[in-house]
């Protein structure tokens, strides 16, 4: 007596609908990995906060240096489209433009490092003129960097005439801190400091595949921080 | 029976044909030569064109001339690495290119000369600025323990008179640093080398009008300038 088999008309498609849940599984696995958000703000200035005016647009600038790690773009970018986006969202100038127009002044070599700094730099020639034309009342300042604490575990991966696979597992725990300090250029005061860190451990388990479950601590940091920014410049002091 | 027929036998030929090359001794040689020169001798180019924004503020009211010197034009650096494709810089293109169009964004004129100039014969300008390249370093991450590429180089300018006398002489250093990246170190050397560009032009835009030389050159323009704007005042 025979027996007959039936394969799936089209194979392919299988596999692809196999990869798809499979990555499906890893977003939905990686997205439960924990992040711990910790926000701490600080008011410095010695005039109450003014909420920011429809007119007015923020800056939001990563502090470069040309010693030690700097703070990623993507970081900064990721806080300057969070604060234009939304129910009441802000009007941003964007970085590459803001510094462009200010050149050379915010170059990692001559930017402003503190707030004693600022008015000889608005004291320069066209600068003041330069800034109103461009009308940025603050200057958000982002420094910080995400990195990784610890890693362990072991993975094996070979391949054969057979087929190929991976067994172990692996993990890595990463810790991401920034903080923002945020400047009024109308009343030339620090208004105040805010900070995220985020913790979390990425994980990635394999049984033939290996499933990443990544941890992202930079975008719950930046999630933190770009609302704390937002309310702290919508919200009357 | 044995099929001798033409696509069979010429398969058969072509197969027997290039497993001979394949494992003659010759095309051994002549495969490992090939790959060793290519692994040995690879050089990457980096070229880049900076953008160089105009600063705020008013311009200086003088007119400069510029001599690129060919060995400045032509200058190419390369920095051998141990069982690395080495890098070649064309920093002498990409320096004509950002010290044209930084004075040109700070001065009144531009002029680029063909000549070296001498003391025989008169420019017609207020300064002559002659740049040359003394120094220059790339860190690869590859051969040092930082995560990061790092260009730096140093610029020597000559500032001279229009009748070829020397005015000023002043050096100063760019740098520039950007992150390594997995299959993207060619980019990753660009961009610090723009980086580096633009450090060199911030320093021009800003230093250049403070050197003793020029800075006496742009009072004494000045106060002519109002001393003329009064005898106008005057006459009116």
């Amino acid at each position: 007596m025979s027996q007959t088999i039936k394969y799936p008309k089209n194979s392919s498609a299988v596999r692809i609908r196999l990869g798809a849940a499979l990555l499906l599984f890893a977003v939905a696995l990686g997205g439960c990995v924990n992040s711990q958000v910790e926000e701490f703000r600080h008011l410095s200035g010695t005039q109450p906060i003014e909420a920011i005016q429809e007119y007015e647009s923020v800056v939001v600038l990563t502090r470069r240096t040309h010693t030690g790690k700097e703070t990623e773009e993507s970081f900064t970018n990721c806080v300057s489209d969070k604060l234009k986006s939304g129910k009441r969202s802000l009007r941003v100038t964007d970085q590459a433009r803001f510094v462009d127009l200010m050149f050379p002044y915010f170059e990692p070599r001559l930017a402003p490092n503190n707030l004693y700094e600022l008015p000889t730099l608005l004291a320069r020639p066209g600068v003041l003129d330069r800034m109103n034309d461009i009308g940025v009342r603050y200057m958000i300042w982002i420094d910080g960097s995400t990195q990784s604490l610890d890693q362990g575990g072991t993975m094996t991966c070979a391949l054969s005439p057979a087929g190929a696979g991976c067994l172990g597992f692996t993990w890595r725990e990463k810790e991401s801190s920034y903080e923002a300090s945020i400047w009024d250029l109308k009343t030339q005061e620090i208004k105040g400091t805010i900070s995220a860190d985020a913790k979390g451990t990425s994980f990635m388990p394999a049984l033939i595949i290996p499933i990443p479950m990544i941890a992202r601590t930079a975008k719950a940091a930046c999630n933190g921080l770009a609302s704390q920014i937002h309310a702290f410049l919508t919200e009357q002091g | 029976m044995h099929n001798n027929s033409g696509p069979s036998r010429s398969f058969a030929y072509n197969y027997m044909f290039f497993k001979h090359i394949y494992f003659s001794s010759f095309f051994r040689c002549v495969f490992l030569a090939i790959a060793g020169t290519c692994l040995a001798g690879c050089v990457n180019i980096i070229s880049a064109v900076g953008s160089f924004p105009v600063p705020p503020g008013e311009k200086m009211p003088l007119t400069i001339a510029l001599y690129f010197a060919e060995e400045f034009r032509n200058y190419a650096p390369v920095e051998d690495l141990y069982q690395k494709n080495d890098w070649q810089v064309n920093l002498g293109i990409a320096s004509t290119q950002m010290f044209s169009q930084v004075f040109s964004n700070i001065s009144r004129d531009t002029v680029i000369l063909d000549k070296k100039p001498g003391s025989d014969s008169q420019v017609a300008a207020d300064l002559i600025v002659v740049p040359s390249i003394t120094d220059f370093g790339l860190l690869d991450p590859a051969v040092t323990p930082l995560d990061f590429f790092s260009m730096s180089f140093k610029y020597r300018v000559d500032i001279f008179t229009p009748d070829g006398a020397l005015l000023d002489e002043w050096t100063f250093n760019a740098y520039g640093k950007t992150a390594s990246r997995v299959f993207g170190d060619k980019e990753s050397v660009r961009q610090a080398l723009l980086i580096a560009l633009r450090d060199a032009a911030a320093s021009l835009t800003l230093d250049f009008s403070r050197q003793p030389g020029v800075r006496g050159l742009l009072m004494k323009t000045k106060s002519k300038t109002i001393a003329e704007a009064n005898q106008d005042v005057a006459n009116n």
